[in-house]
């Protein structure tokens, strides 16, 4: 890649958020057009995402993700919204290699492991 | 049986406390060769250890280069499990090494685990003291001048490029020139050299064969060396990583001696294999290559591991560590970088020549060449008497050699300078594994330069030598050898002793 995927994102979060509401559409088409003159477009998938989540922490909101080893139930549901605010984008996911409990993961960087898991990873640990 | 077990393990599952907290994660983003490119853990400290849940179970890595967006860190374990998306947790811990008294005589890896099939080293009850890998070197008011010497059995070096407890003396030359038997004979030498403490000696083999390592380790116990020895070995089948870190880790074990006030030594074999280790690793974290493709620090690289070696003060215990790094070089180039930087380091360096070893003047010590910045400070005042004269006297030789095949045509006093060279040049030689301690060499070196030997040919001085010496340990061990050895002097009593046995000796 000419550029990192961060350094792309970082670009093109900061041109989307400077931008007017009806100059989106352009900004996006000369970014693909950037990426094709450097050879990069099979990243813009990656570089997107990033460029979302980028704008997602610039405006305080928190990439949440909820891990549970079965389908979570609806009491449950409502629990983690309460968790989580208007800004945040939460998504919920089924591992059954957690065996039991839930493991929260905030933006990719915290972690609270509650699954059975990791307390039996850490158990053999020690 | 299993019921017992099962038992067990109820218990332990029963009596586990559990308290889940939030931890910091990263994200494994490129692996490949043994490096790792890890997103996330923004809080992340240089050479702090971090821990991959792989498949496979944990593995641990080394945090080396903290960037804007990722850090790259080095696999400590097998690299062959990790894939990208694998979850990365900080330990909060920096790299260090297991160190006690219960390291000697043991072979073990960079990271403190037992090499050498005799089992754990620490007891499991009882929590070992650690120290770091990468630490602060003495500052200059910790430290003290070198004045006590180390004696390495190789005459030599105790008489013309003497080294002290505390110096750093650089071993350099071509391969197979026998850089690593004058550091083996230094570490049996401490078992004869009776008048001092005896230093740990900690030999660091990067990149060796195994078959050396097992070749040394063997040897060092035949000779009694290996009760006060450890062997760090990252061999030339350990990752470049293990290469990396042998040095730090044998550093470290020997910074826990030289703290507690005793003397070490300490033997880096070799540090050209460290610098292509380090060059290796720097590639792959992609950081820029500057001459000979090695990275812009590899000076840092080395001068930080050495400057550790030192005398420290009364105040802090009073405790050394004496390092012999040991360069290999390509046809005799002394001026390419690694070999160049380390001479700028260290504090002195021994020559080995091929040409030498080739003409049988094994060691194959350059003496012209070779240097010792400390010199007579780490000398005892009975060989600074001699080893003045017998610099002299070989300086005097190089400068007549020229004349030597022509010795019919040239004055009697410079013929018999000719001759008298030439009979210290073969005193100078010695064997592999047979130092001499220093009392000895004292007495032979009085006797070729009063001209004792004068009468007896230059083929024959080796076997006198050997029978003077075998009849001052057989007659004059309480009178000369004795008196040498524990006072360091070299008074005109024993002198005059000195004398009467030799010319006695001489008689027969």
């Amino acid at each position: 890649m000419r550029y990192s995927t961060q350094n792309y994102a970082k670009a093109l979060a900061a041109a989307v958020s400077q931008a007017k509401p009806e100059d989106g559409t352009r900004i996006i088409k000369n970014f693909l057009g950037l990426l094709q003159k450097s050879g990069d477009e099979t990243h813009a998938g990656k570089i997107i995402k990033e460029a979302a989540r980028t704008l997602l922490l610039q405006d305080g909101g928190r990439e949440i993700v909820f891990e549970s080893a079965r389908p979570l139930a609806a009491q449950s549901h409502k629990a983690f919204q309460e968790f989580a605010t208007s800004k945040d984008v939460v998504t919920l996911r089924t591992d059954p290699e957690l065996v039991a409990g839930v493991r929260v993961v905030i933006n990719g960087e915290r972690e609270f492991d509650g699954s059975l898991k990791g307390k039996l990873d850490k158990l053999f640990a020690e | 049986m299993s019921y017992e077990i099962i038992e067990k393990l109820k218990k332990e599952i029963e009596g586990y406390k559990d308290r889940p907290e939030w931890a910091e994660v990263g994200r494994i983003i490129e692996v490949g060769d043994g490096i790792v490119k890890i997103l996330g853990l923004r809080n992340a400290v240089s050479q702090e250890i971090l821990k991959v849940t792989t498949k496979k179970g944990e593995r641990t890595a080394l945090a080396l280069s903290l960037e804007e967006e990722s850090i790259g860190a080095l696999i400590l374990d097998d690299f062959l499990a990790i894939e990208v998306g694998d979850v990365v947790k900080r330990t909060g811990e920096v790299l260090s090494v297991a160190v006690g008294e219960e390291l000697i005589g043991r072979v073990i890896d960079p990271l403190g685990n037992p090499q050498d099939g005799l089992g754990d080293i620490f007891s499991k009850t009882k929590k070992a003291e650690r120290n770091p890998l990468e630490a602060r070197a003495p500052s200059v008011l910790e430290r003290e001048s070198v004045n006590t010497p180390l004696h390495t059995g190789i005459k030599a070096i105790d008489a013309i490029i003497p080294i002290g407890r505390g110096q750093r003396e650089l071993i350099i030359g071509d391969r197979q020139t026998g850089k690593t038997a004058v550091a083996l004979d230094a570490i049996l030498n401490q078992l004869h050299d009776k008048g001092r403490r005896r230093p740990i000696c900690i030999y660091v083999a990067i990149g060796q064969k195994e078959s050396k390592i097992v070749r040394i380790a063997e040897t060092l116990k035949k000779y009694d060396a290996l009760q006060y020895t450890i062997i760090v070995s990252a061999s030339a089948s350990s990752p470049a990583a293990m290469w990396y870190l042998a040095p730090y880790a044998g550093c470290a074990i020997g910074e826990y001696f030289r703290d507690k006030g005793e003397d070490a030594l300490i033997i880096y074999d070799d540090l050209s294999k460290h610098a292509w280790a380090y060059r290796q690793i720097s590639l792959l974290l992609r950081r820029p290559p500057g001459r000979e493709a090695y990275p812009g620090d590899i000076f840092y690289l080395h001068s930080r591991l050495l400057e550790r070696a030192a005398k420290l003060s009364k105040e802090l215990g009073g405790g050394s560590l004496t390092a012999l790094p040991i360069v290999e070089t390509q046809l005799g180039d002394v001026t390419a970088y690694i070999p160049t930087n380390i001479i700028s380091i260290t504090d002195g360096q021994i020559f080995l020549e091929s040409d030498l070893f080739n003409q049988g003047q094994r060691p194959a010590l350059n003496v012209g060449i070779s240097v010792s910045r400390v010199g007579s400070a780490a000398q005892t005042k009975a060989m600074k008497k001699v080893a003045g004269k017998l610099r002299l006297s070989l300086a005097q030789f190089r400068e007549l050699q020229a004349f030597v095949q022509f010795a019919t045509d040239v004055d009697e006093g410079t013929k018999k300078k000719i001759l008298q060279g030439q009979k210290i040049n073969e005193v100078l030689k010695q064997d592999d594994l047979v130092p001499v301690p220093f009392e000895e060499q004292v007495c032979v070196f009085y006797a070729v330069l009063n001209n004792f030997f004068e009468n007896i040919p230059v083929a024959e001085i080796k076997k006198t030598e050997n029978d003077l010496v075998e009849n001052l340990e057989k007659f004059h061990e309480e009178d000369i050898l004795k008196p040498i050895r524990e006072s360091g002097q070299f008074d005109e009593a024993i002198e005059a002793k000195l004398k009467e046995a030799i010319a006695k000796f001489m008689e027969r």
